[in-house]
């Protein structure tokens, strides 16, 4: 259910507190440009199941500074400030550059005018500690794995982090910019690319944008269940496999790898295509599966609630990976809440979150399943979270199958005009889409990835541990770059 | 259990794929029948612009292609062949209709000194979106074994004969991949890896520099696919490196 609240600028943010101490979550802020709408600022938060949205238009480019009352804000605020040129008047301290270290002169990437030539170069600010023997560490944007850039500033005395600063927006592409004034299968196809390991949850989240209130018929709402459910067991196996790749140890991290191989190619078979791109639109599924491909899920579902029983086993009967995961990368239960952590982040940490529950959407109101969750926040919590989900999907895509049922796959989809939202659970944790949708048009599209929040709580985790542990820690989070920069 | 698994995994019976399979392997890609009569329906839906009809002559770009599949649902005329695995050259990726040629060549001599027999990799990401990553961390499960080969993924550029660029080039990491690709040694060889690399593919509109990684570093070789697939880029090194399989 969506509220939908017009509040002046000088109430918001007392209006935002006073929803937050009621139990809401902040769930995404973005400006919009003048024109279709008014300048404006968009607030969407979230209790369960209830949203509520406040629409606050704002006189000229300025207003008054949301986050020294609400620290919550900061992150959006900031992103406003950068993407959409609005300035918040009685901060303290300037920005830094979040995406953009190239800015424009007198201009943002979001603006509906063309944009200069001109390029001006933001440097990191620094992130200088002082004191006796503490030292800087930088590190990326090219790392030594195979991962996507990054830039990582770690302040240390010996080996544990003191502190540790984040800079994106190597992979900053511009995509909010570009789902603009596009047909609707570009816009899918390029959603998909959002986060390329994230495709299913971030084409789900698009057409629920889209929809509206359009009925998916319901064999499209289960095979939708099916995909977003074989993505996130994917997408888990490769987490756990990489947390044994990082403590050294191969034979569970060759065993995970080779399962995710095997997942990937069950995708090609029922989706065709290995990441499932492509399979979800506005209305349903793009095409049907047939019998044999139920059939080979299954199959494959079937082993695989013993592949993670044995692969985990494997790895807790290591001592030496033991030692390594427990205890590591402590995000508190507090930090959580205070940060909104999301995901199986947060769910480690003892926080119960899941939109599959809150929110039920597409088939996951009619199946049964458990929130994982457990209450340590370390390393070794999030692993079996990661692990406990993995049986549920399973045990989802079991009851899916079990119900499907022949039936028109696609309904037709008139876009709703005004604001469309997409909440779904992504692998990583709450993604939401918000669409201005005006004359059938994309005003402004806004993608919150999990990620985007989950960097923060990361941040949290990792001071009192060492350095060597960062890689360890990173991978128990997974967290994507390019959904973080878009 | 542990000794249980241990003695799953170290059996006789090895998962990983013989070459030949890994090369019959292959992305499809849109070709029409003698039927098309160049009506420009493909053209308009296709989101990549990888097809285009230039004087009653259809072609696609290989290059721009994000193997979507859109066209062959709109199109009865359109048939599925087998795409190539990689190109030497850019303009090699374009395929008439009908047309057949063999784009798989291998470098020249020169280009590959410093490579006998085995090849170190640096992987460079410049903006993509994760699933070349996936993929390519994929190339070293036991399914494709890229390191039977001799193909190896160092940490550090200064150990690294090729580097694989995924992403198109955004602007943020132009002043990296150069910083890496100067720490390269000499005889170096830099792969374009999937579409964006190519030719920027979907975000060529968007906050990147020029069209695809060749604008900015020169590139040796490019390999097809949205992602490429882990066999296809294991594939295309052999094949244009001349390594032993």
């Amino acid at each position: 259910m969506i509220t939908e609240i017009h509040i002046g600028i000088s109430s918001l943010a007392e209006k935002i507190a006073e929803k937050l101490s009621e139990g809401y979550g902040l769930m995404c802020m973005y400006a919009n440009e003048k024109g279709a709408t008014e300048r404006s600022i968009r607030t969407l938060l979230r209790k369960d199941s209830d949203i509520i949205t406040f629409f606050t238009v704002i006189e000229g480019d300025s207003y008054g500074a949301i986050s020294p009352a609400v620290p919550q804000v900061r992150p959006y605020e900031r992103e406003m400030h950068e993407m959409s040129g609005l300035i918040p008047e009685g901060l303290t301290e300037k920005f830094g550059p979040q995406r953009l270290q190239w800015a424009y002169k007198d201009a943002y990437p979001l603006q509906k005018a063309p944009l200069p030539e001109e390029r001006i170069f933001h440097p990191m600010p620094d992130n200088r500690m002082e004191g006796d023997g503490v030292f800087e560490i930088p590190v990326g944007p090219v790392h030594a794995g195979i991962i996507e850039p990054g830039h990582f500033r770690f302040s240390v005395a010996g080996e544990p982090i003191l502190k540790v600063r984040t800079h994106f927006g190597y992979t900053y592409r511009g995509i909010e910019k570009l789902m603009e004034g596009r047909s609707d299968s570009d816009r899918t196809r390029l959603i998909e690319r959002v986060s390329g390991d994230t495709a299913v949850a971030n084409a789900l989240a698009y057409a629920h944008a889209m929809e509206g209130d359009t009925e998916v018929p319901e064999r499209a709402r289960y095979l939708r269940t099916i995909f977003a459910e074989l993505e996130r067991i994917y997408c888990h196996f490769g987490d756990i496999s990489g947390i044994a790749q990082d403590t050294g140890f191969s034979v569970p991290a060759v065993f995970g790898a080779g399962i995710k191989e095997k997942i990937l190619r069950l995708n090609e078979i029922v989706g065709g295509h290995r990441f499932l791109m492509g399979t979800i639109v506005p209305g349903g599924v793009r095409r049907d599966i047939s019998d044999d491909s139920l059939k080979a899920i299954q199959n494959r579902i079937l082993k695989i609630s013993f592949d993670i029983e044995e692969l985990v086993g494997m790895m807790e009967g290591s001592s030496f990976l033991m030692d390594r995961v427990e205890t590591t990368g402590i995000l508190s239960h507090q930090d959580a809440l205070t940060y909104r952590a999301l995901g199986p982040a947060a769910r480690a940490s003892g926080v119960k979150t899941d939109v599959r529950k809150e929110l039920p959407y597409d088939a996951y109101g009619d199946v049964g399943f458990r929130v994982f969750t457990r209450d340590k926040g370390d390393v070794y919590s999030r692993m079996l979270v990661k692990a406990g989900e993995i049986v549920e999907s399973t045990s989802i895509i079991n009851q899916c199958l079990d119900r499907i049922r022949p039936g028109p796959l696609r309904a037709e989809v008139t876009p709703s005009e005004g604001l469309g939202l997409g909440i779904v659970e992504a692998p990583r944790g709450e993604l939401v889409h918000s669409a201005e949708i005006f004359n059938g048009d994309i005003w402004r599209y806004r993608i919150r990835d999990p990620s985007f929040i989950n960097w923060l709580a990361l941040e949290r985790a990792l001071p009192g541990n060492i350095v060597a542990d960062f890689p360890l820690i990173n991978k128990s989070f997974n967290l994507s770059y390019s959904g973080n920069d878009l | 259990m542990y000794q249980k698994s241990l003695k799953n995994l170290v059996s006789d019976a090895k998962p990983v794929e013989p070459y030949d399979i890994m090369e019959s392997k292959r992305l499809s890609m849109p070709s029409p029948d003698s039927g098309c009569n160049c009506c420009g329906k493909c053209v308009k839906a296709c989101s990549g612009k990888a097809i285009s009809i230039k004087d009653d002559v259809w072609s696609i770009d290989l290059g721009k292609c994000v193997f979507c599949r859109d066209c062959y649902e709109l199109c009865e005329h359109m048939q599925e062949e087998d795409a190539p695995h990689y190109a030497l050259r850019r303009e090699d990726l374009v395929f008439k209709a009908g047309e057949k040629k063999d784009v798989e060549g291998r470098l020249p001599k020169e280009k590959v000194r410093a490579v006998r027999g085995s090849v170190a990799i640096r992987e460079l990401d410049t903006g993509s979106c994760n699933a070349c990553e996936s993929e390519a961390n994929a190339m070293g499960n036991k399914y494709y074994d890229m390191e039977r080969f001799g193909i190896k993924v160092t940490p550090s550029p200064r150990h690294a004969d090729a580097l694989l660029v995924t992403g198109p080039m955004t602007r943020n990491m132009l002043v990296a991949a150069q910083k890496t690709y100067n720490a390269v040694p000499d005889d170096k060889l830099v792969i374009a890896c999937g579409t964006c690399a190519i030719s920027g593919g979907l975000f060529v509109k968007g906050d990147v520099i020029g069209e695809g990684v060749n604008d900015t570093l020169p590139v040796d070789l490019y390999i097809v696919g949205c992602p490429p697939t882990p066999n296809g880029m294991v594939v295309s090194l052999i094949k244009a490196l001349g390594l032993r399989h």
